[in-house]
């Protein structure tokens, strides 16, 4: 473990992955306190105003402060990367864990769902779950969820395949355990390396995904403050204050590109041979 | 009352007066350009929502009455004033309680499909179909009053009531009032919804369900002369965006609706006029009366003093607007009583809170359907303006339909839009009388009843204008609604299109007026 | 490449795509609301409602309306808009169509672009060059398509400029460069995205064959560097940059999909949520099931080719 981390703090990619993403949280846990005004407070004479000393970032059509709602959107993006990432990524891996332990019928008739399900792109398919469940922000994280859960259980079931035949496991066995034992005490440690990079860069396409998502309306709802939202809600007024999207799309393409480098620095870091590449 | 001023409209007079008033109402409204209009060519209009029927009978949306009002007549025809105008009906007069209405038919209008003449046996076939519940008609509680219909003589109908009823030739200008020929409804209605049995201006051309209707001019149109363009082709975008970019391309001559936020742009066009109309439509916060916590008016109230309406109007409408004092009746109606205007006042809105037994605030959910777009917007100006007097208010927005089902007419607070009727009658028999079918506050006000049925019976102006004013003093007063604003109607066309004009309403087009100057793309 | 292993590989992609329908029409199914309240909205008497409810069928039970919509997909009959009354096959193709083009400009230029751009880092590894693709990289697919398409329209579709128009679509009728300006900043807005993804595939595939043996032998051999990279290095690095294509026209349908909503550009994508906001059922699942078998299809033959592939390298 520790050499990873050394690996990785030696690995330019992930220490500015890194530096991004400590400086995204930090926002996240004290923008709030950071805030000129509240983010959802009207400034009725100031209403899509440029850059100005009192408002730094401008104001959109409602006369809000962008640059409280970006630091307010900071928080609702990065939660929302992580907790649809560890949700799918936990169901996923219970999912993969179970189908590639217990093989047979079972293992089949998941491995087809799963390939169903990966016939549907992304979007496609969050799109229908909100469809079904209303677009909101809960809804959202769980339709990301379940739309990263199919490639996480793959990815776990694979690594189980080769895991399922070790020595240890079959000594697990002869000595009388239950399969739940084995799977989640002795093969899951196995499987986490991999699974952690994967969804250490999952958390990149989460956060798109779900600014995506607030963008076509289905995911964190007015007025609160969200960064795909705020892009939506200016694209009446583009031609007029250009900046109102610009603000708001620096700042998911920041986030996301601190998790992308993160995501490979670790990967990297855990993979030394592609580290060199 | 200073309102009273504003009466009596020659429209209104007209229809009571009842005689050889044809001719100078046939010509319509007054030109705008004065310039004989050029005849022909191809105009074509964009609108964003389909055509769900071609059956007159069932028009429920402005494409739809576009498209009745093109191909069909009714009785009488809603003026710009929101007077009765001659159609299939030459001229009317009533008893002297209101309640027997006789009505002389115009001679040798034509119908298209069965080829003969509109007899008086039309007109009660129709009226009969409108009133039958498994007709859907929505023209039906427009018309509820009428008893039946009957023929007196060779070209005339007479229609007796229930009860006085003054406004019964605005009624039946109403958009789904159309006369059609009674074979037709003997044999199926269905067989509206595939053809055009219209003695209207045009006739039905083509129909692409969803994607373009085309009507030609048709010659034996009873007003000789009109219409002056050969063809119309309504044309369906459903994307805002692409509507007003077919506008800007000359793909279309007319956009029906344009949005607030895209006038001024528009406006800056050298090639494009827009047009800004006010009208009665508004926005509405329902506040169901007959549940917690509007149950009290101290609180309604209390949301009605919390509002500062004019950022609202600048908010949600980009400043195209005018504020409103929670009556539905704006100065386009005839009967319209000023009302002293609703200042925002924290002070009193939190007093009257405490009052109510809610001294520390008071939490309550705000539901907006997630289009029209305004609703939303709507929704959370309302959130931060109420916020300082003590309302915290949780906005939700939620899809359309999930609101239709889920929250319209079920839930305690939510926003509503309506447009513009034709009668302040219409208006508050939709709406809040006790018996209305879209009564969603269940204020169920008895000397509010009391006031429209009275109004309805009276026959002189200055009367039914008190009593219409009492009306809206008491809605302005107990605010089952708070109506912030109304909306204004924005529209554009290219410059070559010549006498469009915009009606308050938002249903009524006169497109046998239009015409197309030279340069025109598609004039031949 | 057995004709087993291809029946077997078709197999699956035709019970994966019968599963796609079922899944498609299971979720939509359970939509709450439904066609008739969105098309009625709050105008609807209990009458009309039921009216339009019984004509669209929609009180049936959900295996029969399942049954009948499959027999019509595999029948080329796909029902009719309940929205729009319009047959959904020719507006759903109409749609694909301009979809599809959309896809292929993007496509072409993304594939014209990114491979000498990976190779050209792939080349220069460690240097200058290579750090600057790789940046570039980073940043364009931490963009979502939807921030690059707004921000390409607040800086090129200005109205004052005139050069492109903020979104809609013109057919080839109205000339050929109305048509091809609605196109460019649609496919400006799918490239980049794609640009950087498959270029830093290209790199780090280059880079590892470039270490091989083959090409140091070839090298030793005493070929020129041009002819080591376009005869050796390439067709090798190929194999890998065709299968991450392929995976990638899934990324490249969302894509379409938000792309297409920015723009206002009535492909299919424009399509699909349009139905989605209108409870449009057969329209929504026409349009699923025609992007998933777009998919299907394309992972299939990128398999295909794989496997082809594969085979002459093991016998080269």
């Amino acid at each position: 473990m520790r050499e990873i981390a050394t690996r990785l703090i030696r690995n330019p990619l992930g220490v500015a992955g890194l530096a991004l993403i400590s400086f995204a949280l930090f926002l996240a846990v004290a923008g709030p306190f950071l805030a000129p005004y509240d983010p959802t407070q009207f400034h009725v004479r100031a209403r899509l105003q440029g850059p100005s000393a009192a408002f730094w970032l401008g104001t959109d059509q409602f006369g809000r402060d962008i640059f409280s709602r970006i630091l307010w959107g900071a928080r609702s993006t990065i939660v929302f990367g992580l907790t649809a990432t560890m949700l799918g990524t936990t169901f996923g891996m219970c999912i993969g864990l179970v189908s590639g332990y217990v093989g047979g019928r079972a293992d089949e008739i998941v491995m087809r769902l799963i390939d169903a399900k990966m016939a549907i792109p992304n979007l496609l398919f969050t799109l229908l779950i909100l469809t079904v469940l209303g677009g909101n922000a809960t809804n959202a994280v769980i339709a990301v969820a379940i739309a990263f859960t199919p490639s996480m259980a793959r990815i776990t079931r694979s690594v189980v395949l080769s895991e399922r035949t070790r020595d240890y496991v079959n000594a697990a066995r002869a000595r009388g355990e239950s399969s739940a034992y084995i799977m989640f005490r002795e093969i899951l440690p196995n499987v986490a390396a991999p699974v952690i990079v994967e969804s250490s860069i999952r958390v990149a396409f989460a956060v798109m995904l779900g600014a995506t998502l607030s963008y076509l309306g289905l995911g964190v709802q007015p007025p609160s403050p969200d960064w795909g939202l705020m892009i939506a809600e200016a694209r009446s007024f583009l031609q007029r204050s250009a900046w109102l999207a610009l603000w708001p799309g620096l700042s998911i393409a920041v986030v996301a590109i601190g998790f992308n480098l993160f995501g490979d620095g670790l990967r990297d870091a855990l993979n030394p041979r592609v580290g060199e590449a | 009352m200073p309102a009273l001023t504003l009466l009596p409209r020659l429209g209104r007079r007209a229809f009571l007066l009842g005689s050889a008033v044809s001719a100078a109402m046939l010509a319509g409204t007054p030109r705008l350009r004065a310039q004989t209009p050029v005849r022909g060519g191809l105009l074509r209009i964009s609108i964003s929502q389909r055509v769900n029927t071609l059956n007159p009978l069932r028009h429920s949306n402005a494409s739809d009455y576009m498209a009745g009002e093109m191909m069909y007549s009714g009785l009488t025809r809603l003026g710009w004033k929101m007077e009765a105008l001659p159609d299939l009906a030459t001229r009317w007069d009533a008893n002297q309680d209101l309640t027997v209405w006789t009505f002389q038919l115009r001679r040798g209008a034509m119908f298209r499909g069965v080829n003969r003449e509109v007899t008086p046996r039309d007109a009660i076939a129709s009226i009969k179909a409108m009133l039958d519940p498994a007709t859907a008609s929505p023209a039906r509680a427009a018309l509820s009053p009428i008893k039946e219909a009957m023929e007196a003589g060779p070209a005339a109908v007479k229609v007796t009531l229930n009860y006085p009823f003054s406004d019964l030739p605005v009624a039946l200008a109403h958009n789904d009032a159309r006369i059609v020929p009674a074979e037709i409804l003997e044999k199926d209605i269905k067989l509206l919804e595939t053809a055009d049995y219209g003695t209207g201006p045009f006739k039905l051309k083509d129909y692409e369900p969803g994607r373009i209707l085309r009507v030609e001019r048709d010659p034996r149109y009873f007003q000789a002369g009109k219409p002056y363009v050969n063809a119309i082709e309504q044309r369906i975008y459903p994307d805002l965006a692409a509507e007003l970019a077919a506008l800007l391309n000359k793909e279309s001559d007319i956009m029906l609706g344009l949005a607030e936020t895209d006038f001024d742009q528009v406006s800056k066009n050298p090639a494009i006029q827009t047009y800004r109309v006010q009208s009665g439509r508004f926005f509405n916060l329902v506040l169901r009366t007959d549940q917690k916590p509007f149950d009290d008016v101290r609180v309604r109230r209390a949301l009605q003093f919390s509002l500062d309406r004019q950022a609202l109007v600048d908010l949600v409408l980009q400043g195209f607007g005018r504020v409103a004092a929670d009556s539905p009746i704006s100065s386009e109606y005839p009967f319209y009583r000023a009302m002293p205007p609703v200042r925002q006042d924290i002070t009193q809105a939190k007093k009257l809170l405490a009052e109510a037994g809610y001294p520390n605030g008071l939490r309550i959910v705000l539901y907006c359907a997630n289009r029209p777009a305004a609703r939303s917007a709507l929704g959370i100006a309302v959130k931060e303006l109420a916020k300082p007097a003590g309302f915290d208010i949780d906005v939700q927005t939620i899809a359309y339909d999930a609101y239709n089902v889920t929250i319209w007419r079920k839930a305690n607070f939510y926003v509503a839009n309506w447009n513009m009727q034709p009668t302040e009658d219409a208006l508050f028999g939709l709406l809040f009388t006790t018996d209305a079918p879209w009564n969603d506050t269940q204020w169920n006000n008895a000397a509010f009843d009391d006031l429209v049925r009275r109004a309805r019976a009276t026959r002189d102006p200055a009367a039914r204008g008190k009593l219409y004013g009492d009306a809206q003093s008491l809605l302005n007063a107990e605010c089952p609604y708070i109506i912030p604003f109304f909306q204004d109607i924005l529209s554009a066309s290219q410059k070559w299109v010549v006498n469009y004009r915009i009606h308050p309403r938002g249903g009524q087009y006169f497109l046998e007026e239009v015409s197309l100057a030279d340069g025109g793309a598609m004039r031949k | 490449m057995s004709a087993a292993y291809l029946l077997k590989r078709l197999g699956s992609a035709i019970l994966i795509l019968w599963l796609v329908s079922f899944l498609v029409f299971f979720i939509t199914q359970i939509l709450p609301g439904n066609a008739a309240v969105m098309i009625l909205g709050e105008f609807a008497t209990k009458e009309t409602l039921l009216a339009l409810e019984s004509e669209l069928r929609l009180n049936d039970p959900w295996w029969h309306q399942y049954l009948r919509w499959l027999r019509g997909i595999v029948t080329l009959d796909w029902g009719v808009s309940m929205r729009d009354h319009v047959p959904v096959m020719p507006a759903v193709m109409l749609a694909f169509g301009r979809s599809m083009t959309l896809a292929a400009l993007s496509l072409v230029l993304v594939v014209t672009i990114s491979i000498p751009l990976g190779v050209f880092a792939a080349l220069n590894r460690g240097r200058c060059g290579d750090f600057a693709v790789g940046t570039l990289g980073y940043i364009g697919v931490s963009i979502p398509e939807f921030v690059i398409a707004t921000l390409l329209i607040v800086a090129l579709a200005r109205p004052e400029l005139g050069w492109f128009p903020a979104g809609g679509y013109e057919p080839v009728q109205a000339g050929l460069w109305q048509w091809l300006r609605h196109f460019i900043l649609p496919v400006l807005a799918l490239t980049i995205v794609l640009i950087a993804h498959i270029a830093r595939q290209v790199r780090s595939e280059m880079v590892d064959v470039l270490r091989t043996d083959y090409i140091r032998t070839a090298v030793l051999k005493g070929l020129k560097p041009w002819q080591v990279l376009l005869h050796h290095a390439l067709p090798n690095a190929m194999l890998p940059t065709i299968t991450v294509v392929a995976l990638d026209i899934g990324y490249l349908i969302g894509g379409v999909i938000v792309v297409e909503e920015v723009f206002a550009f009535p492909g299919l994508g424009r399509l699909l949520i349009f139905a989605v906001q209108n409870r449009d059922l057969p329209m929504i699942q026409a349009a699923a099931v025609v992007l998933a078998t777009l998919y299907a299809t394309t992972s299939l033959l990128s398999d295909l080719l794989y496997a082809y592939f594969d085979r002459r390298i093991v016998y080269a």
